[in-house]
C-alpha cells in the first residue's frame, strides 16, 4: 500500500524547471531511493513531499495527507533530514535531542538513538566541536527522534568516512526493520544499491526510470564477462556447453568467458569440477552506474563499473 | 506553542555561552553611568525638577541604551545567523514553528535587557545615590513601550538583512543613528531643530524623552508614547510580511 503518492509533479523556479511531470509511489515499509546528479531535481522533489514547497502542478499525498494543507499533521508522521542545516554552534548534542524530542507528543528515546548512531559519548559536546560526520549523524538522529512513520533523508552519508557510512547504512536498515518507510535521496550508487528496494532515477528534472536496482541493471543488458588465467588444460567444450555461457575464448594464457544469468556460479562450479585453480579470476558485470550512464547519457560518479571477485567468488 | 519552554531554555543557554554578546549591551551603558557618575553631575538642576543631571539625563540615556542594543543589534544578529545556517529551515520540518524560536529569542533578550536594567539601576543607586523616578508607573510604561519598539525594529532588521554582518551593521547604524538624533550623545537642544524633532520620534528618542519626563515627575507626552506604539505596530507587521525562514 503506497504511503507516498506523487502524480505529475512540476515545480519551476522562474525559467528553470526543477521537476517536470514526475510521478512515483512509495510503498509502506520500503526504502525508496531518489537518485540523480546535482541539480537533477531530487531535493526539490522531496521538499515538495515534505510540504516545504508548493508544486506548480500535480498532486502529492503523504500518509493520506496533503503536505501543504495538512502541514501540521504531516510534521508528526514525517521525519526529515535536510542538507545544509546546522544547529546553533554552542548547542550540545544532548540538548538538541531533548529540544527536538519536546516537539513531538510521542517519540523515540534519545539515548537509544544516540547509541545507535555512535554519539553516546558526545552528549555534552557542542555542535561546533563535532566532526562533519558526527554533525550528519546528529542530524539523522533529530529526523528520527519523533518516531516518524516516514523518514526522508537527503544525502545522508555525504561527508562521512567509509566506516561511518557503513554504520549509517546499518542504522537505516534497522529503522526500516522497525517499520519506518524511508525515502533516501542520494548520488552514491553503492549506497542505493545496498539499501534501496526501488529507485526513481531523475535527470534534468524528469523521471527517467523507476525500478528495482537489479531491474535497472538488467535494462542495460545482462551480459557478464569473466576473465581468468590457468596453467592447466581446460575442457573447453564442457565450459561452452554450460547454458549460461555464450562464448569462451583464450589468448593462450587468459580466458575470457561471456555469458548471462548466474554465469559466475556456473563457471566457478565447472572449474571446480575440472579441478582447475584459476588465477586472477575477475568478473565484470553491468553495474547500477552503467545503468545510470545508459539512462542519462552521463555517469553519476567516477565508478568504473567493475566488480572484482576473488577466487572464492566473493565480492571483495 | 509546541516546544516554546524548551526553546526558551536552550536560547538562554546559547546567550549565556557566548558572553561576548553580553559585553556591549550590559557593559557599555554601565560604563556611561560610571563616567557620568564620577564626572560630578551631582548638583541639583532646577529645570530637571530639582534632580541632578545624573538622575535626569545619564540614567535614562543608559537604560534606553540597554534596550536599544539588545533589541536592535543582538536580536537581529542572532536571528540572521539562524537563518543563514538553516536553523530555522531545520525547525520548519518539525511540529515546532520557527515563530516559536523567534518568540523564544525575544523572551530571552527581554530577560537579558531586564538583567541589564537591574544591574545599571543597582549600580546607580548604590554608587551614585540615584533617586527613584517620581512617576514610577510612567517610567515602567516608557521602558516597556521602548523595549517593544526597539525589539520590533530588531525583528524588521532580521527580516531585511541579507547576512549576519549586514544585520549587525544595520543594527548598529539604527542604534547609533537614533541615539545621536534622539539626544543620547548631545542634548537635543544642541542639535539642528529639524533633526532634534525627527530624533524625538525615533524609538530611542521617544523612549528617552518619556523616561526622562517620568523621572522628573511629569507625565510623558502622548506623542512620544504614540510614536513608540506606532513603530512597534508598523515594524512588527512589516517584519511578519517580509521575514524569510531560509
Amino acid at each position: 500500500m503506497p504511503v507516498i503518492e506523487v502524480a505529475n509533479l512540476r515545480k519551476a523556479y522562474g525559467e528553470t524547471v526543477a521537476v517536470d511531470d514526475v510521478s512515483f509511489t512509495v510503498d509502506e515499509g520500503e526504502i525508496f531511493g531518489i537518485v540523480g546528479r546535482n541539480g537533477a531535481g531530487k531535493t526539490t522533489a522531496v521538499e515538495c513531499v515534505a510540504g516545504l514547497r508548493t508544486p506548480d502542478a500535480g498532486s502529492i499525498t503523504v500518509a493520506g495527507l496533503d503536505p501543504r494543507a495538512d502541514r501540521d499533521r504531516l510534521r508528526r508522521v514525517l521525519g526529515v533530514q535536510l542538507q545544509e542545516c546546522r544547529l546553533p554552534e554552542k548547542l550540545r548534542v544532548g540538548e538538541a535531542m531533548w529540544l527536538y524530542r519536546s516537539f513531538y507528543p510521542d517519540g523515540a528515546d534519545p539515548g537509544t538513538l544516540l547509541a545507535g548512531l555512535g554519539l553516546d559519548g558526545m552528549r555534552d559536546t557542542a555542535f561546533e566541536d563535532l566532526s562533519g560526520g558526527q554533525q550528519q549523524r546528529l542530524s539523522i538522529a533529530l529526523a528520527l527522534v519523533g518516531d516518524p512513520r516516514i523518514a526522508v533523508l537527503d544525502e545522508l552519508t555525504t561527508g562521512l568516512d567509509p566506516q561511518s557510512r557503513r554504520e549509517t547504512w546499518r542504522l537505516i536498515e534497522n529503522v526500516r526493520a522497525s517499520g519506518v518507510t524511508v525515502v533516501l535521496v542520494s548520488h552514491f550508487m553503492d549506497e542505493v544499491e545496498r539499501l534501496c528496494d526501488r529507485l526513481a532515477v531523475l535527470d534534468r528534472g524528469r523521471l527517467v526510470a523507476l525500478d528495482t536496482p537489479a531491474g535497472l541493471v538488467e535494462r542495460v543488458g545482462g551480459e557478464q564477462r569473466i576473465t581468468f588465467r590457468c596453467a592447466q588444460e581446460l575442457d573447453e567444450p564442457a565450459l561452452r556447453a554450460l547454458p549460461e555461457v555464450d562464448s569462451a575464448s583464450s589468448d593462450g594464457r587468459q580466458w575470457t568467458i561471456i555469458g548471462s544469468g548466474n554465469l559466475l556460479y556456473a563457471v566457478s562450479a565447472e572449474l571446480a569440477r575440472q579441478r582447475i585453480t584459476p588465477a586472477g579470476f575477475r568478473a565484470e558485470q553491468a553495474s547500477l552506474d552503467d545503468a545510470f550512464l545508459a539512462l542519462t547519457g552521463r555517469s553519476l560518479d567516477g565508478d568504473t563499473g567493475v566488480t572484482e571477485v576473488d577466487q572464492r567468488g566473493e565480492v571483495r | 506553542m509546541t516546544g516554546l519552554p524548551q526553546m526558551t531554555v536552550v536560547e538562554a543557554k546559547m546567550v549565556w555561552r557566548d558572553p561576548a554578546g553580553l559585553l556591549i549591551p550590559l557593559g557599555l551603558p554601565l560604563l556611561i553611568l560610571l563616567m557620568h557618575g564620577m564626572g560630578g553631575q551631582g548638583e541639583l538642576v532646577p529645570e530637571f525638577g530639582g534632580l541632578s543631571g545624573f538622575d535626569a539625563v545619564a540614567v535614562p540615556i543608559a537604560l534606553t541604551m540597554i534596550l536599544a542594543i539588545v533589541g536592535m543589534v543582538n536580536l537581529p544578529s542572532f536571528l540572521a545567523g539562524y537563518r543563514k545556517h538553516g536553523v530555522l529551515r531545520r525547525l520548519s520540518v518539525t511540529p515546532a514553528k520557527p515563530a516559536a524560536l523567534l518568540l523564544a529569542q525575544v523572551l530571552v533578550n527581554l530577560g537579558l535587557a531586564t538583567v541589564g536594567l537591574v544591574v545599571a539601576l543597582a549600580v546607580a543607586r548604590l554608587a551614585f545615590d540615584l533617586s527613584a523616578p517620581r512617576e514610577l508607573g510612567w517610567a515602567a510604561l516608557a521602558l516597556v513601550l521602548g523595549a517593544a519598539a526597539m525589539y520590533a525594529v530588531g525583528m524588521l532588521i532580521a527580516a531585511l538583512a541579507p547576512s549576519v554582518n549586514a544585520a549587525i551593521a544595520i543594527g548598529l547604524v539604527a542604534f547609533l543613528g537614533t541615539m545621536a538624533a534622539g539626544g543620547g550623545f548631545l542634548p537635543a537642544e544642541h542639535l539642528p531643530g529639524w533633526l532634534a524633532t525627527a530624533g524625538e520620534f525615533t524609538p530611542y528618542g521617544a523612549a528617552l524623552q518619556a523616561l526622562r519626563d517620568a523621572w522628573i515627575g511629569e507625565a510623558p507626552q502622548v506623542l512620544h508614547l504614540a510614536a513608540l506604539a506606532g513603530v512597534t505596530v508598523l515594524a512588527v507587521s512589516a517584519a511578519a510580511r517580509l521575514f524569510r525562514w531560509e
